[in-house]
């Protein structure tokens, strides 16, 4: 999506009075295109985006007939001064570099030790890696509320069943280890997403390059390096985008794990989207939840902002 | 000799370990799911002492979730359609026409990918009440296609820009309007593309919990993502092995997507979507 | 403060929230005399969890009263949020719905939105006062007026087997000394002396209602009525000892130790399984443990140091007639059907305990026992009491004590500093001495 970027520059465009009839014929379509999905958009997206802007700095509980007064910033140091929501921010941040770079390495790792191998059979280790993705977050997440579960959950089961029988880990109820029990899930189900991408990619590569470096000697890490790797680096930006969007707004993972008591125990998994979804839909805190919402917005346009120009700055000269 | 065949096993050694944490607990469930209840708050690794394959009857209809598949593939279904025309007319229009205002139509797209729904819950759920929608899988499918449709928006965007342009002048010298050249040789030409966003948001779509949540309050009307997650049995029980089931119940139609159609969505991919 | 250059209009606003309906709505009602209906139709939406009792109340209405037709529909809300009741009086949905509980998190949004009727008109020409419990009809009342009638009562205490405490050789507990003996007991016998659920839906603190109602008394200072209605604060002692007294069962490992982890109906199974002795739950729980163990089971209230056993009581099925409501008189009396005709011996009979004195000789004997009954005094139960703030720290906080991050004192003042948010937003009634 980084070079989407570069594509953005503008062209001359020619005014409508000395178009040629090709030009106007491309309005009109376009407009004809462009309208239906602008205007779905537009309800359902921008209109409420801004809404929220204009609605965090009142004072308003969502449901009094009267809107309550213009409080400016006001609503945003009363959402901001607490415990939960300087949790939540700590843990959207941990969990964005988690979906930036966890299920993304495994699944490049495990794309190219399938694909770029003589390993056989591919469809049946392609099938293995896809299988977590079969269920949805938010199912994969209910389950593993199962697999957590300290006595007959899977995990302590087996680790029972291996002779550690004082070894019983709490891990949805201690409070230290269930955000990363809560990123267990979400690494689970998003590398599975990350490894169907990354083998497409591979799929794709050039094999003579493969034979001459074998040729030239290179060891099979090397190849990893020098040719997979900068081959995918599309590929790559666009997967690390789309994990750094989703880890930052987990909620189907924290939803199954936690509700209704959401975010629990302790506030320990408590993310963004859980407080809002607590503020707006279990009380009556519309601004509140309409401030958060704002922050949201600022942290993941920047943090994705921030990435991208990243990835552009750092992206070999053709 | 000796080493390279130490290699090939090691390295399957490798993978097999590696895919091991992805494929175990799923064996687990699907194993559970044929288990009872007792026999796993006793034992839950031991294989039951038959298949109880009536627990995935009781999930069908006892749990009701049939009617669960049915609004999934009903909401997943409709979402998937809406954003297969959208994506594709709204790619073209930002790729192959030239019109006033088409950078910030992108740009504008780009925004609404960086804007997660958590921003702007409560207006929108404000949104669909005054539109009469509360509670109605016509406000999870509007919703859902109208927050997922900037990204299969790019993608048919990039597979666009892969097609030549001499194809449409060639069309627009035979006299071919620009409707036609869209109509019957562009979007043709992108049929690979749009495979690809249909099974992108068959995907997302089915597994979306969010909006499902918001929007529908109704039992009857729950996708089955969301029928699982609040899976309630009657007198404050556990009901581990219906929960199983119907979790593999609801892998059924992503399975059946991945066999048949997951060879061109990974064609699909790379031939032009991700290479913009 | 109106001007136009707000980021939103507030006529934009108001319009979006429907409150034109509502406008409408609140004139309507004057229009009706209340009385009994020669004939009728009303829409009636219940949560589906009670909503499978009503089903045959219905029925049973509509036998008696083939004047009245009756719309019904039941909604699953337990996850969804607060709000599906306001969402369907907004639309003008709907003539009687259930607000669940006629407290500060339900019935005082509502109200102040304007999206109900007082039902005093019914109160009288139906004398519910001389059967529904009086407190029950005053914490329903707000500003002297009747918004809500609360169908069900709700206890919550500890479940038991009779057959395990005659084999174990124990009575009920009568004090914190006999009751931790008791829990020991059961420890040394291999058992889950009591068994509980945090994740989800935290019930440590039905733990805590039991021990802070015994500690505080019903009435006395930072007693839970004190705090609730009156100057007490959570910070108050009997608060924070009871919070201290449940982290002291649960480092004595006489409190689950899985407590963190498991959901209340993990809890329930262990309790039914037999691997726990004692399970924290209340009422709600009675009908299923009749199915699974026939007489063989009672519940009893859980003493705190220093005090004797206290039940803690709540009202909850609290019916209220929608402002916008097109024909209240029907609603009004299909509730009367409920407070003392054959519709409140049916929901009886399914094993509910009722805010209503009829019938209550068919009660089963575990039933017969409780205050609502015997008339004795009861403490409250809290749940629903607290708005959102408040219950998010008071229910992720008794976790916290638990897991070591806060004191039961750290608790008690972040429970307090959010309880006085609530009441600054808004969401609680400064006053509130009226409701006692």
């Amino acid at each position: 999506m980084s070079a989407l970027a570069s594509k953005l520059r503008p062209r001359p465009l020619e005014s409508w009075r000395s178009a040629s009839s090709k030009a106007r014929e491309q309005w009109l379509l376009a407009l004809v295109l462009v309208t239906p999905a602008l205007i779905m958009m537009g309800i359902f997206v921008f209109y409420p985006a801004l809404q929220t802007i204009g609605l965090s700095f009142y004072k308003w509980d969502g449901i009094s007939p009267d809107m309550g007064n213009f409080v400016g910033f006001k609503t945003f140091a009363r959402a901001t001064d607490n415990y939960p929501f300087s949790q939540a921010i700590k843990n959207s941040l941990l969990w964005g570099v988690v979906g930036l770079f966890v299920p993304t390495i495994i699944g490049l790792i495990a794309a190219a030790l399938v694909e770029d191998t003589n390993l056989r059979p591919k469809p049946l280790f392609r099938f293995a890696f896809f299988v977590p993705y079969f269920f949805s977050m938010a199912v994969a997440a209910a389950l593993f509320t199962r697999v957590y579960d300290p006595s007959y959950g899977m995990i302590n089961q087996v680790i029972q069943a291996l002779g550690f029988t004082d070894v019983k880990p709490q891990w949805l109820g201690d409070g230290r280890i269930a955000i990363y029990a809560a990123m267990g899930v979400f690494v689970w189900h998003e590398t599975a997403f990350c490894y169907i991408v990354f083998t497409a990619a591979i799929q794709q590569i050039d094999r003579s390059l493969y034979d001459s470096a074998k040729v030239d000697g290179a060891s099979e890490v090397q190849v990893f390096r020098y040719i997979t790797i900068p081959s995918v680096r599309d590929v790559a930006t666009f997967v690390m985008t789309i994990m750094l969007i989703v880890g930052l707004t987990p909620f189907a993972v924290v939803f199954p794990l936690t509700t209704p008591g959401l975010g629990g125990p302790y506030y320990s998994t408590e993310i963004l989207p859980t407080l809002i979804f607590k503020k707006a839909r279990m009380g009556y805190n519309a601004s509140e939840a309409a401030a958060l919402g704002v922050i949201l917005l600022i942290l993941v346009i920047g943090i994705v902002t921030v990435f991208l120009w990243f990835r552009e700055r750092t992206a070999p000269k053709d | 000799m000796l080493s390279t065949k130490l290699m090939r096993y090691a390295l399957y050694a490798l993978v097999i370990l590696l895919a091991l944490p992805f494929v175990f607990p799923s064996l687990w469930v699907l194993m559970a799911s044929f288990s009872t209840n007792t026999q796993i708050t006793m034992d839950s690794l031991a294989l039951p002492d038959r298949l109880y394959v009536e627990n995935y009857a009781h999930a069908w209809t006892g749990a009701k979730f049939s009617t669960f598949v049915y609004n999934s593939l009903a909401v997943s279904g409709s979402v998937t359609v809406l954003i297969g025309v959208l994506a594709t007319m709204l790619g073209y229009a930002v790729s192959r026409l030239d019109f006033p205002g088409r950078r910030l139509l992108l740009l504008l797209i780009m925004m609404a990918i960086v804007t997660p729904v958590f921003s702007y819950l409560e207006p929108l759920t404000r949104v669909v009440r005054h539109l009469g929608l509360a509670n109605s899988r016509t406000a999870v499918i509007l919703t859902t296609t109208a927050t997922f449709l900037p990204v299969p928006t790019l993608l048919m965007r990039s597979f666009f820009l892969t097609l030549p342009e001499e194809l449409g002048d060639a069309g627009r010298v035979e006299g071919a309007s620009e409707w036609g050249v869209f109509r019957h040789i562009m979007a043709p030409l992108a049929r690979s593309g749009v495979l690809t966003v249909l099974i992108f948001a068959f995907l997302w779509s089915w597994n979306d919990l969010l909006l499902p949540a918001v929007f529908l309050q109704a039992p009857d009307k729950y996708t089955i993502a969301y029928a699982i997650t609040t899976l309630k049995p009657a007198g404050f029980r556990q009901d581990h092995v219906t929960m199983f089931a119907a979790s593999i119940i609801s892998t059924g139609p992503m399975i059946v997507v991945y066999l048949l159609l997951m060879r061109r969505f990974i064609a699909g991919l790379t031939v032009g979507g991700l290479r913009g | 403060m109106v001007n136009s250059k707000r980021g939103i209009s507030r006529r934009e606003m108001l319009r979006l929230m429907g409150v034109g309906t509502v406008g409408t709505a609140l004139g309507s009602h004057i229009a009706y005399a209340q009385s009994v209906p020669e004939s009728g139709t009303f829409r009636f939406q219940i949560e589906s969890g009670p909503g499978t009792d009503f089903v045959a109340v219905v029925d049973a209405f509509i036998e008696e009263h083939p004047e009245i037709t009756v719309e019904f529909s039941q909604v699953e809300a337990a996850v969804v949020g607060v709000d599906w009741q306001r969402i369907a009086m907004e639309a003008g949905a709907v003539d009687l719905i259930s607000n669940e509980n006629p407290k500060f998190l339900k019935l005082d949004p509502v109200l102040k939105a304007g999206l109900i009727q007082p039902l005093d008109g019914y109160r009288d020409l139906y004398e519910w006062d001389d059967w529904v419990l009086a407190a029950a009809l005053r914490r329903s009342s707000r500003g002297g007026q009747l918004w809500t009638l609360p169908l069900y009562y709700e206890i919550c205490g500890a479940s038991y087997r009779k057959s395990v405490l005659e084999s174990f050789d124990v009575g009920e507990p009568q004090t914190w000394e006999e009751f931790i003996q008791m829990l020991e007991k059961f420890k040394a016998a291999g058992l889950i002396p009591l068994t509980n659920g945090h994740r989800g839906f935290s019930q440590i603190q039905m733990i805590h209602y039991q021990f802070w109602a015994s500690i505080g008394g019903l009435s006395g200072p930072g007693s839970i009525t004190d705090v609730i209605f009156g100057d007490g604060k959570f910070t108050d002692a009997p608060s924070v000892e009871a919070a201290q007294a449940i982290l002291d069962i649960y480092n004595a490992g006489l409190l689950d130790p899985d407590v963190l982890s498991i959901t209340q109906d993990d809890g329930n199974e262990r309790f039914i399984s037999g691997a726990a002795a004692l399970n924290v739950t209340g009422t709600w729980f009675y009908s299923e443990m009749q199915r699974q163990f026939d007489d063989d089971w009672d519940m009893l209230t859980m003493p705190g140091p220093g005090g004797g056993p206290i039940w803690c009581t709540g009202e909850t099925e609290a019916m209220v007639i929608p402002a916008a409501a097109q024909d209240p008189d029907a609603a009004a009396l299909f509730l009367d059907f409920c407070v003392k005709g054959t519709g409140a011996k049916i929901l009886l009979e399914r094993g509910n305990l009722l805010a209503t004195k009829a019938f209550g000789e068919l009660a089963i004997p575990q039933i017969q026992r409780l205050p609502i009954i015997t008339g004795d005094e009861s403490s409250l139960l809290i749940f629903g009491w607290l708005p959102q703030n408040s219950q998010d720290a008071y229910q992720q906080g008794l976790g916290g004590i638990l897991a070591g991050a806060i004191t039961p004192a750290q608790w008690a003042q972040q429970v307090q500093d959010a309880w006085e948010r609530d009441i600054e937003d808004g969401q609680i009634p400064e006053d509130r001495s009226d409701l006692l």
